[in-house]
């Protein structure tokens, strides 16, 4: 009965909501006071009502406290409101001023006239100052945004040795600054949604037309159309909604904190999606290579970029299989163990009461703690977190007999691979197939290993980031996108765009072609 | 989903365990790695009925100690004996004999007692288990030990804590010297079962604490029992006969100063000369690179007739050496280990054809065979100085 009325009332509420005057008016009394009225005269909420000049015509400029660049709107459209309308000719008709506001007084880039208040309130709370005119139901829309943000620094969660120190910050504009100042190209588009039904985000689709793939721009379109929340506090919200398969471990879509990599990844003929409010941008379409990618591959010559990639490919390996292979090899085929390392290994097991899963399984979960710990506490503490993970783990556990030596070695390298693959999101989702293949090893051994790592490789192969595969260029093949894929060619080999992304201008690199 | 959806997926699910064949999960811990297995007649064994008597070298992990631990005061190892006429049975034995059960793969090393393989057959017997047991590997090596074996397993070696380990290692440095053959893997033994040729399995003896790795023991292929043995002198001649090893060295006197000289390689092919039933004739010749490593005399070994001479008395002093085991393995053992019913068999089918059930039993030609050697010396190099002193 009560949680009838409660959605009862909510639901009043939202007509009354709907109810609202939504129209300007004529006079200027009645415009500020349905502006008060909808927003309930919040303190933060500036009101400045003045005449114009020395004339009859009153307006009023208002403003959201905090979200504008008051020294822009004193000197740049209050000042020359109030002074200088006297020394000009103002046409007769409301109509007119306001036009001549727009055209002369206001020495503002950003001027839109807009007849609708819900712009208008839209605009003001993103930032935009309005100015009123008595006897007309128009308003001008000044953009002259000025909050306090965070200035450009370099990106936290991935850093690079060589490479642009810049990261992404909250600010949407300070990021689409970033893109086109690296791809200085009039093909170059934004195209601006606005994403929450509530927060109404900003969301930016950056693409370069002619280069990306007309389906891909629009299924990338149709789907941030989609999106229907309340609000997109970060971009793992509009990710979670646009992508293929929620049931996947896999991460469909990139995030990142460089612009670098955005634009390298739109040049490639890929799509970029920027919201306001977080310095993680999503790189569209994802394919299993790209996860292994860093934009050091790139940076550094071909043959180092070669070989860390092939180092991350290793790394890949050793964060899913080591602590299966452990498990299967001690519990099920000592067989296959070199005969020295078998007896040492059982040398070390001697006393452990455990069997080698069990082990295994405590010695991961304790893994997984500490770097959660790790990453949730401050720096400082962090510190103690790791001295005592360390202690704990390396001395305390062998020497109480809990564990054994060698699985203090194979959690520490797993650790350390797991940690290599430049991708977070790819190397979470790593560590948690891990467990499935340790739990498959400890029921079957390596042929368990072999069922889970075959399960997910028809995972893979069936999964698509906006409709590409995510296996490719593996699997479909393209065998010249393979340039770039565990090796990375010399940048005057790789002269194409990547195939699967079936570009419409594919070629990436023009030596002396026209 | 449905009923029938379920009982799909059920299927699968089932055929994991179902066609996976046989699993056991034991831990490491657990397993008794038997690393050495000898294998002796049993003592109560009679003349009609062939007992044997095995001894398992467990490892004791714990006695191995790790590096930080330095030196244990345990020992690594542990030997147990069970005899019986099935080996199959007396490993089973074992299993109740320790608290953890015997684990073969990691297998090093069989050895054999001459005395069993003097019996004829049983030595083949006694090595189906290790062929034909999937635990087992094929990359066991074989060893014959005279007299009995067991006491091999006993021994305290200097710088190892497994006395199989030892052994396999003294066997491993086998190339630097001339008067030993190669391990042989009880793969290899699997071949030479097969067919019916006679061959050799390298053989140890024991004495007190040391072990010697010399010799061969000589396998009739018709009977699969040790004939005899060659020593070291013999096996030398056999192995520039037969060309199937390189390194060792050679001895050899020049004017009253003994000089020695590194074989590098040998290389040695076999032609039938003649072959009519009443004289079957055979050549070898033995091509051998061959260094100056020691000398004891003065003198500069760079002159041209000094370097003749020296490879004119290294060749008598190899044609000797192989005339010997020749002479040995016609006249005292009746048995072609030297290789010659191959050649006939793949260059001559039709005549090894007639003469094959008489080779080297019943009419015995081989023993009437005559093989002539020749060997070619070729010193390539004086060593890294040509004159030490004068």
């Amino acid at each position: 009965m009560r949680f009838g009325s409660f959605f009862k009332n909510r639901q009043k509420n939202d007509e009354q909501k709907q109810e609202h005057p939504a129209e300007l008016k004529k006079s200027l009394d009645q415009n500020l006071a349905v502006l008060k009225q909808l927003m309930e005269e919040p303190n933060d909420l500036v009101i400045r009502a003045f005449s114009l000049g020395q004339t009859n015509y009153r307006c009023a400029i208002v403003y959201i406290d905090g979200l504008v660049d008051k020294q822009q709107i004193n000197s740049n459209v209050l000042k020359n409101l109030q002074l200088f309308a006297e020394k000009t000719d103002l046409p007769n008709g409301a109509d007119s001023v306001l036009h001549e506001m727009e055209k002369e007084l206001i020495s503002v880039g950003d001027v839109i006239k807009a007849d609708n208040l819900d712009e208008a309130i839209n605009d003001l709370l993103y930032g935009s100052t309005l100015v009123y005119l008595d006897g007309i139901d128009k308003v001008l829309m000044i953009g002259m945004k000025g909050w306090e943000t965070r200035t450009i620094m370099e990106p936290v969660s991935e850093s690079l040795i060589r490479g642009p120190r810049e990261g992404f910050t909250e600010n949407l504009r300070t990021n689409t600054m970033m893109i086109r100042r690296q791809i200085r190209d009039p093909d170059l588009r934004f195209k601006t949604y606005d994403i929450g039904r509530r927060s109404r985000k900003k969301l930016v689709v950056a693409y370069l037309e002619g280069v990306a793939h007309p389906d891909l721009i629009k299924e990338v379109n149709r789907r941030v159309e989609s999106i229907d929340l309340d609000d997109a506090p970060e971009s793992g919200f509009v990710e979670q909604w646009i992508e293929d398969s929620f049931l996947s471990p896999f991460p469909q879509l990139m995030n990142t904190e460089r612009p670098d990599k955005v634009s390298a990844a739109i040049l490639q003929g890929k799509i970029g999606i920027i919201l306001d409010g977080t310095p993680f941008a999503l790189i569209a379409p994802l394919t299993i290579g790209n996860s292994m990618q860093s934009p050091e591959d790139y940076y550094e010559r071909w043959m180092i970029g070669s070989f860390l990639r092939g180092l991350r490919y290793l790394a890949a390996f050793i964060a899913m299989f080591l602590p299966a292979l452990y498990i299967a090899l001690l519990s099920f085929h000592q067989g296959m163990i070199p005969s020295q390392l078998a007896f040492s290994i059982a040398a070390t097991r001697e006393g452990v009461p455990f069997p080698a899963a069990v082990e295994a399984v405590i010695m991961a979960l304790t893994m997984e703690l500490l770097r959660e710990a790790g990453a949730r506490l401050p720096t400082t503490i962090g510190n103690t977190i790791g001295i005592v993970g360390g202690l704990v783990i390396g001395e305390a556990a062998v020497q109480a007999g809990i564990v054994s030596p060698i699985m203090v070695i194979v959690v520490a390298v797993t650790a350390i691979a797991s940690f290599s693959i430049p991708s977070y999101s790819v190397a979470i989702s790593f560590r948690l197939l891990r467990f499935g293949f340790m739990l498959a090893a400890a029921l079957l051994g390596l042929y368990g290993i072999i069922l889970v790592y075959i399960m997910i490789n028809i995972h893979i192969v069936n999964l698509k980031s906006i409709g590409v595969p995510y296996s490719t260029p593996f699997s479909p093949s393209f065998f010249r996108d393979w340039k770039d894929l565990v090796l990375r060619a010399p940048i005057t080999m790789r002269t194409r765009r990547p195939s699967y992304l079936k570009s419409d201008d594919n070629k990436s690199v023009n030596k002396g072609e026209t | 989903m449905t009923v029938r959806r379920c009982f799909r997926i059920l299927l699968y699910l089932s055929m994991i365990f179902v066609l996976s064949g046989c699993w056991d999960r034991v831990e490491i811990e657990d397993r008794g790695f038997v690393v050495g297995i000898t294998i002796d007649l049993a003592e109560n064994s009679g003349p009609d009925e062939n007992k044997v008597a095995i001894t398992n070298q467990f490892v004791v992990p714990s006695g191995l100690g790790g590096p930080s631990q330095g030196g244990s005061e345990k020992q690594a190892f542990a030997n147990l004996t069970a005899s019986g006429k099935s080996l199959f049975a007396i490993e089973r034995e074992m299993a109740t004999l320790v608290s953890r059960a015997p684990f073969l793969p990691h297998l090093q090393l069989i050895a054999v007692s001459s005395e069993l393989a003097q019996k004829e057959n049983l030595f083949s017997d006694v090595m189906d288990l290790f062929i034909r047991d999937h635990e087992m590997r094929r990359e066991v090596d074989v060893v014959i030990v005279d007299g009995e074996a067991k006491p091999i397993l006993d021994i305290r070696p200097e710088n190892e804590q497994l006395p199989v380990m030892h052994i396999q290692s003294i066997m491993e440095n086998s190339f630097k010297n001339a008067g030993v053959i190669q391990p042989l893997k009880i793969g290899e033994l699997h071949e030479h079962l097969l067919n019916n040729r006679s061959y050799v399995i390298p053989r140890m003896i024991q004495n007190g604490n040391t072990l010697n790795y010399s010799g061969i023991g000589v396998f009739h292929g018709d009977s699969n029992q040790m004939v005899g043995t060659l020593n070291q002198e013999e096996t030398r001649g056999y192995i520039l006969i037969t060309g199937e090893q390189n390194g060792g060295n050679v001895k050899v006197e020049t004017d009253d100063e003994p000089i020695t000289l590194e074989i590098m390689s040998i290389n040695s092919s076999m032609k039938i000369t003649d072959k009519t039933k009443a004289n079957i004739g055979v050549t070898v010749n033995t091509e051998v690179e061959a260094l100056i490593a020691e000398t004891f005399g003065s003198g500069n070994m760079t002159t041209k007739g000094k370097m003749k001479e020296l490879e004119g008395k290294a060749e008598a002093k190899m044609e000797r050496l192989m005339n010997q085991t020749i002479h040995k393995v016609q006249e005292e053992l009746n048995a072609d280990i030297l290789g010659v019913n191959r050649v006939l068999n793949q260059y001559h089918y039709d005549f090894w054809q007639e003469i094959e059930k008489d080779w080297d039993h019943g009419r015995n030609y081989f023993r009437d065979a005559s093989i002539d050697v020749s060997a070619n010396v070729n010193v390539q190099s004086s060593g890294a100085a040509d004159q030490t002193k004068n």
